[in-house]
């Protein structure tokens, strides 16, 4: 396969000027021909490889790269869907009904993750303050899904949940994320959103699931535009 | 579509299997080309030097050297406009600093320079001029045929290799002088193409001029003794060459503070060695004749004469070279190590008339080696070069002991030889695989990161807090908000406390928080300048700055890559 000095620049990790002078002084296989310099993949590789620079092949590194920036709280939740009148009376109980009703992937081992749900909240608990919970477990799945989802589920009765403020919690997000990165980027949204009392308040209504992501919708575009203020210029747009 | 894939297997084939061969084809032609320079040199030489000849018997002869050296100077400073000196350096300076490129007319322009100081009486030598030559016509041939910088120097290498082998019949000599000397580099990649093209200009040099041994000699049968004795011609030679090499320094530093204009001085310096041939004849000239002579046992001259001789000969070289005539200082080497052999041989038998000491021509030998390879500090030069001219294998052992010696003293007490003296002191002198080399070929353009955000001064601080959160660097470069000039750097570890104490928020602004006594570097800075700046101020970066501009950073993590990078590819 051929190859242009700017695919070979992005491949190598090096300025093209780095390259030019490389094949002016003859340190890097090339080719001319009539449109200018042509690498050959194969030839390249073997060169690479005989003087141990690294030649990073193109595909699988953006796909994550993308979903990391463009999570979105509202896709993580529609995904994990609402449930509604989940019953337990303790951290446990509650725990494995929410496991148990949660519309999750079929890759995912359930009891594994009550498992490791149950492991968290030993650490330390996840309930937040103000009748929330986030439970989650500590690191991704083993075989978790690409996509993140949240299940947002309604408690019967609000259950003793050992916040930090003792307030019994009476909604819970369950959130698995395929990296620490990106359930760090969904928490620091989500807790925003929590943040706000009158949402706190709106959930108390135990709304409909339509009425959860009209209003996670309106609210998230407000903070993705807190979030991006018009963009300082940088040094690279120059 | 079909040609152009055929036209691209073509030339990977070429590449590929036959790098090596390509650089061969071209050898063998700029071997012959060396070749035929070194024969046209030697037979304008031996032509004007035929014609003037009948003029040296009058006592104005003295002006002869004065009107050649002069013509010489000229030559080269208004005709073809190329700078005095002997050409060694110029193509040693084009090898490390500009990838071998040399000038077409630098093919022709010193063998006539060089013609015209010799063959009138300077004392200089034929073999830097054809060297430039050489090195000239491998450099344009390779120009043709758009070699990289990597081939056209190894190219130039078998021009030098060319020059020498034709020039000396010497083909050994070539090969050696080239790559120690000139490449300062030994790979098979180069050794093969400087080999072929250095038998190539030897076989030129032997179809048109015969193949003679220059100073053939009967054999000699040198004893133990003799070899001891061997150590002393050697320090003898040692100290000839440091005397030589800082007396032609001493002359070249002293003449242009004397005289401005080139060819004056060039005049006056040759007007002093006419004056010196007047009662040292064997001074003028490159002075073949004289080692000849003192090879075959032929000298006449008594000890005195000859230590005087020797002297004599290295003043008168350093008159001509360090003046601004036109020549090499291989020939005179050899003129200042057979006379000071001669005198060493003279003084043993002076001295201990009962021990059956070797002959003349031994010591002779011996001297040339020594003064040769102390002078270019190249001791292997030396030793090959001596072997081919005389055809002497057996003196071998005595020869590489003299040679090592006098090498070993001249780099203790000169460490930078005559021809790397202006490279070295100009920082210019990049041998392959060093730090210089390494160093010269980086620059900040390659090395710059732009990923940074440029905030600016009249920003609060409370701004800066989504900067920071978008950020990838912990360096903020702070521009003035209405000119866009430099002003400053604020570095994350600087205002990590206050980022935590909201109160501060729209009570500072960033123009107050930013350090601007911020060291910068310019992008057209060297490499070496700023690595010391650097290690100076204890920085990790550097902002480049241009025209009060913030173009960027270079920082030493990407330097330590692109160094490591940069010497995993000098090995092709």
């Amino acid at each position: 396969m051929n190859l242009t000095i700017d695919e070979v620049s992005r491949l190598l990790k090096l300025p093209v000027s780095t390259l030019q002078r490389w094949i002016r002084q003859g340190k890097i296989p090339v080719y001319k021909s009539k449109g200018g310099y042509v690498f050959l993949e194969k030839d390249l590789k073997r060169w690479a490889e005989s003087h141990h620079i690294v030649f990073a092949s193109e595909s699988s590194q953006p796909v994550r790269r993308n979903s990391a920036q463009t999570c979105s709280l509202l896709l993580a939740m529609k995904k994990g869907g609402v449930l509604h009148g989940v019953g337990g009376n303790d951290v446990s109980r509650v725990l494995k009904a929410v496991v148990k009703a949660a519309p999750l992937d079929p890759s995912i081992d359930r009891n594994e993750l009550f498992v490791r749900l149950i492991e968290r909240e030993e650490l330390s608990t996840t309930g937040i303050g103000n009748g929330v919970a986030i439970p989650h477990p500590r690191s991704p799945l083993e075989n978790a899904p690409l996509e993140p989802c949240i299940t947002t589920c309604f408690l019967n009765t609000p259950v003793n949940y050992g916040a930090i403020d003792a307030i019994p919690v009476f909604v819970l997000f369950l959130m698995l994320s395929p990296s620490p990165k990106i359930h760090l980027r969904l928490l620091a949204k989500l807790s925003h959103l929590l943040r706000n009392s009158s949402f706190v308040d709106f959930l108390r209504g135990k709304p409909s699931a339509s009425d959860l992501f009209a209003m996670v919708d309106e609210m998230e575009t407000g903070i993705d535009m807190a979030y991006r203020p018009s963009r300082p210029r940088s040094g690279l747009l120059r | 579509m079909k040609f152009s894939h055929l036209r691209l297997f073509f030339l990977r084939t070429i590449w590929h299997m036959d790098e090596r061969l390509f650089l061969i084809a071209i050898a063998i032609f700029v071997g012959a080309c060396g070749g035929l320079a070194a024969v046209a040199l030697n037979r304008l030489l031996f032509t004007l030097h035929e014609i003037l000849r009948p003029l040296h018997i009058h006592w104005y002869a003295f002006v002869l050297p004065a009107c050649g050296a002069a013509l010489s100077s000229l030559f080269l400073g208004h005709i073809v406009k190329e700078g005095a000196g002997h050409g060694v350096p110029e193509v040693i300076y084009s090898v490390s600093k500009r990838g071998g490129l040399l000038r077409l007319r630098s093919s022709f322009s010193r063998l006539i320079s060089s013609t015209l100081t010799i063959a009138s009486g300077g004392s200089a030598g034929p073999e830097a001029p054809v060297v430039m030559s050489g090195a000239s016509i491998g450099s344009n041939v390779a120009k043709i045929f758009a070699l990289n910088d990597r081939q056209r120097v190894t190219i130039v290498g078998c021009g030098a290799a060319s020059a020498i082998s034709s020039i000396f019949n010497a083909p050994i000599a070539g090969i050696v002088f080239s790559v120690e000397v000139i490449l300062g580099e030994w790979t098979t990649i180069n050794l093969i193409p400087i080999a072929i093209a250095s038998v190539i200009g030897t076989e030129v040099s032997r179809l048109m001029q015969g193949n003679q041994i220059p100073f053939s000699h009967h054999r000699f049968n040198a004893t133990l003794l003799d070899i001891l004795a061997s150590v002393g011609i050697a320090l003898l030679a040692g100290l000839s060459s440091v005397l030589f090499a800082r007396l032609l320094n001493g002359t070249i530093k002293k003449s242009r503070d004397l005289v401005a204009h080139d060819w004056i001085r060039a005049a006056l310096g040759g007007a002093c060695v006419g004056l010196l041939g007047l009662s040292f004849p064997s001074v003028l000239g490159e002075g073949y004749d004289v080692v000849r002579t003192i090879i075959e046992n032929e000298y006449q001259s008594g000890l005195l004469l000859v230590a005087l001789a020797t002297v004599a000969k290295i003043v008168a070289t350093s008159l001509t070279i360090g003046t601004g005539g036109s020549g090499g200082i291989f020939a005179p080497c050899l003129v200042i190590g057979s006379l000071g052999g001669l005198a060493y041989q003279r003084g043993l038998a002076f001295f201990w008339p009962s021990v059956p000491w070797a002959e003349e021509g031994f010591f002779a030998m011996l001297g040339m080696a020594g003064v040769m390879s102390g002078t270019l500090q190249a001791p292997l030069t030396g030793i090959f070069l001596i072997v081919e001219v005389t055809g002497s294998y057996e003196v071998i052992l005595p020869l590489i002991l003299v040679s090592a010696v006098s090498a070993t003293l001249c780099h203790y007490m000169e460490p930078v030889s005559f021809y790397y003296r202006e490279l070295v002191s100009q920082g210019q002198l990049l041998r392959p695989r060093t730090d210089a080399r390494l160093l010269a070929d980086l620059n900040i353009s390659e090395l710059i990161e732009k990923d940074y955000i440029v905030v600016r001064e009249n920003m609060r601080l409370r701004d800066m807090i989504p900067v920071i959160e978008q950020a990838s660097r912990d360096y903020f470069p702070v521009e003035d908000s209405k000119t866009g000039d430099f002003l400053g750097l604020i570095r994350l570890k600087d205002v990590r406390p206050y980022l935590f104490n909201p109160g501060l928020y729209d009570a500072v602004i960033l123009g107050e928080i930013m350090d601007t006594n911020v060291p910068h570097v310019s992008p057209f800075d060297d490499m070496k300048e700023v690595l010391e700046l650097m290690d100076q101020t204890h920085s990790q970066s550097l902002p480049v700055v241009h025209r009060n501009k913030f173009l960027g950073m270079v920082s030493k993590v990407t330097i330590l890559d692109r160094y490591r990078k940069e010497l995993i590819v000098q090995t092709y």
